[in-house]
């Protein structure tokens, strides 16, 4: 009798521990920092930046070889100067918002993040966000600090809730060698849309009956182009600042929506089927693409052998309010974070002018800052230089959305382009999908 | 052992009359050891209802609300989450068709071509029996990632292997994971190949069930081989024809992997274009995880959840057959 009585024991003993292991939190694949905080004379940073922080900070931000190599050289810089230990953690953009979203709202979420600026208000909508103390930064000292177009998006309702990072313009990249082949001068940009489909035509190769060179690669693209590109043609962008409804279910979206499809339906420069889901630009089978600023720096380390440059876009719309559209990211701060102080200070030192030439030069990015935009310094290069002209006369994409608002204007390109539908058919549709989803999400009122 | 009950002592023993004691109740040996089952299989309960039943049971309550993650308010909403899901979401109805599509064509020729393979593994006069059931075993062990992420480059419309091979006997091939009418047959292509050898197992240990005396009594009443395919092997193998399909179905209903990772890609969202390749389950971790909202994500996953267990259920009526010679 004694022994079963202690074998009931036993067996209630082992539930216990398996459940208590089970539910154990733990901190996954976090990074630290290799080297040891020092406190010490001259642990100042750039900018004014203090940081003297005997706290943790977690940060976590989407995967990027080069982003990730940065910071990790940016810890390594902050800890001997003092700063708080930095727990990293570079996530494989596929899982980056499901990891993100369901990590806030377990309460173990980071402490500092990166997310688009186009979803910072919905971010702060659920309560996530930390709104950035004026002992930071006021919102006077944003405004003067940093460019109109990457901040528009950080501010909600009159709070800012981020610091701007990661700036992209769309921009126009010619192989150089299939121009010369075709006839044309890779130096010249596209004064109008009709110069540019004629060239995208002139670049376009068939081989018995399939394309085998494409004129424009047009599909390959994260932030595809035609997500953006209506954008332009809009003197408020994408969504009307009023009513926060999107503004392409007009004459002029449908124009826009109708050039950029029909340089597939009509034209046949490119096709979803050729190389599908590959660089046809990087593999040297396509004469031009659209991709973001950064990929001036990618397609040198992966597209060694395309001699290349890189342009403004072309007008898309005949009443275009802007040459290029920008995309930016934000580092925020969680409201559930403990470090907050902690939490500010790492932003800073990650966005001040010595980080921003760091991430200008080694991570393809293109400042936020004011002050950096007139740095002949920076722009050398001249393709670095073409970004810094487009980032001059960026307006921002300023969809009230990411991968979901994404996917409807995906949607809208399958439907036509794929799918047989009318242009304006399919984009009314995409419009009131999208219309929709911004109410959904409570961000419009 | 229990005394007899004296007043007044005993008179023949001259012993003190004994005190009267209630029988003592004891544990008969089936219910000392029944309790012993659930004392060891307690541990195993409890992390299932921890890690399964609860969360249904919360994503049961989050379907009757408007929950967005957050600090933001849960609205109670009733059924409306899955009234929009059944009357007016095409997104779903789109991802419903395809997933019944999905499930049906790769059941019911993953099943026949299964029982096939094994029908002729089985037979003694096969030469390197081992060396052909490992061949079709080995995609079966193989990651359904890796897997997924090979065939994705085979049915590359411009350079694939597949639409190269259908070149050399003068197809043209078609656009496949870039064409709406043919990415979900892609899909289903693969997993046809990758799970045969998965059934071919479970009707190869049935088979070896099957007495040879049945089929050698069928011969010699002059049943051919097709009768007695049909008339012995088949009922026979009923068990494993069951637990194949009923395996199959739900499994079928549950489709993820395949389409996150064959139509997915740093350009493209998954789902195939225009949704042909969205399931239920990729339907549902998008409704979740793009607006980080549960409320209606859930209301889908219940609706599946009900879907199997009813299609299971009418499965089993069907199919189940007992069958005694």
């Amino acid at each position: 009798m004694q022994r079963k009585s202690v074998g009931a024991m036993v067996t209630v003993t082992l539930a216990a521990v398996t459940i208590s292991a089970g539910g154990s939190v733990h901190s996954g694949n976090a990074h630290r920092s290799s080297a040891p905080p020092t406190t010490g004379e001259g642990s100042a940073v750039a900018s004014g930046v203090a940081p003297i922080d005997n706290g943790g900070v977690s940060h976590w931000q989407h995967q990027s070889d080069a982003r990730a190599a940065i910071v990790e050289g940016f810890i390594s810089s902050y800890g001997e100067a003092g700063g708080a230990d930095i727990e990293f953690e570079s996530i494989p953009y596929s899982d980056y918002f499901v990891r993100l979203g369901a990590a806030l709202e377990a309460g173990s979420g980071p402490c500092v993040m990166q997310i688009p600026a186009n979803i910072m208000a919905e971010f702060q909508a659920r309560g996530q966000l930390a709104a950035m103390p004026e002992e930071v930064m006021t919102a006077e000292q944003m405004e003067s600090t940093f460019t109109p177009a990457s901040i528009e998006l950080l501010d909600v309702d009159g709070q800012y809730f981020g610091v701007p990072t990661d700036v992209q313009t769309l921009l126009l990249f010619y192989n150089d060698d299939l121009f010369e082949a075709a006839g044309l001068d890779p130096t010249r940009d596209f004064e109008t849309w009709e110069e540019f489909r004629e060239a995208a035509v002139a670049l376009t190769e068939m081989e018995d009956g399939s394309l085998s060179q494409a004129g424009v690669d047009l599909t390959s693209s994260p932030y595809q182009w035609y997500y953006s590109a209506p954008t332009l043609a809009h003197e408020d962008g994408l969504v009307d600042d009023e009513t926060r409804q999107v503004n392409y279910a007009s004459e002029a979206g449908y124009q826009v929506w109708e050039r950029l499809t029909g340089l597939v339906t009509e034209d046949g420069v490119d096709s979803p089927e050729f190389l599908a889901e590959q660089s046809k630009f990087g593999s040297g089978l396509a004469g031009m693409a659209l991709r973001e600023y950064t990929f001036n720096g990618v397609y040198q380390l992966t597209a060694p052998d395309v001699n290349f440059s890189v342009h403004m876009p072309p007008p898309v719309a005949d009443e275009q309010f802007a040459p290029v559209v920008s995309t930016s990211w934000a580092y925020a701060v969680s409201a559930d974070c403990e470090n907050q102080e902690g939490a500010w200070n790492w932003i800073q030192y990650l966005t001040s002018e010595d980080a921003q030439r760091t991430w200008i030069a080694e991570g393809g990015e293109l400042p936020s800052r004011i002050a950096l935009l007139d740095d002949e310094s920076l722009t050398e290069d001249p393709a670095v230089a073409v970004g810094f002209a487009a980032l001059a006369e960026a307006v921002p994409y300023d969809s009230i959305g990411w991968d979901d608002a994404f996917a409807i204007q995906q949607e809208i390109w399958d439907q036509i382009v794929v799918g047989g539908t009318d242009v304006q058919t399919a984009v009314d549709a995409g419009a009131a999908a999208e219309n929709e989803l911004y109410e959904s999400k409570g961000v419009v009122e | 052992m229990s005394s007899p009950v004296r007043s007044g002592g005993d008179a023949l023993t001259g012993t003190a009359p004994h005190r009267q004691s209630r029988p003592r109740r004891r544990l008969t040996m089936r219910t000392r050891r029944t309790l012993w089952a659930y004392a060891f299989l307690s541990p195993a309960l409890l992390l299932f209802g921890v890690t399964v039943i609860y969360p249904m049971l919360r994503s049961l309550q989050y379907s009757f609300h408007r929950w967005p993650l957050g600090r933001a308010p849960k609205e109670f909403i009733g059924l409306a989450n899955y009234r929009e899901l059944i009357t007016s979401d095409s997104a779903f109805h789109r991802a419903v068709t395809n997933t019944l599509f999905f499930t049906v064509a790769t059941v019911l020729p993953t099943v026949l071509l299964a029982l096939g393979v094994a029908l002729v593994l089985n037979s003694r006069n096969l030469r390197a029996r081992g060396f052909f059931r490992t061949v079709y075993f080995v995609p079966v062990v193989t990651s359904l990632v890796a897997v997924s992420y090979v065939w994705r480059w085979l049915l590359e419309p411009s350079f694939g292997l597949v639409n190269t091979a259908l070149g050399w006997i003068g197809v043209d091939g078609p656009g496949w994971l870039s064409d709406p009418q043919w990415a979900l047959e892609g899909v289903v292509a693969m997993t046809v190949w990758r799970d045969i050898g998965y059934y071919m197992v479970i009707f190869l240990a049935g088979l070896q069930t099957i007495p040879k005396e049945l089929n050698e009594a069928a011969a010699l009443d002059g049943a051919s081989p097709w009768q007695r395919f049909r008339r012995v092997t088949v009922p026979l193998l009923n068990p494993s024809i069951v637990l194949a399909s009923v395996i199959g179905v739900i499994y079928g209903l549950q489709l993820f992997t395949q389409v996150y990772v064959m139509t997915g890609s740093p350009s493209k969202l998954p789902g195939g274009p225009l949704g042909s390749t969205t399931s239920v389950v990729l339907f549902i971790v998008q409704s979740a995880f793009r607006p980080l909202e549960m409320g209606y994500p859930s209301a889908a996953a219940m609706l599946l959840f009900v879907f199997i267990i009813i299609v299971t259920m009418v499965q089993l009526k069907l199919l189940q057959r007992k069958f005694d010679y």
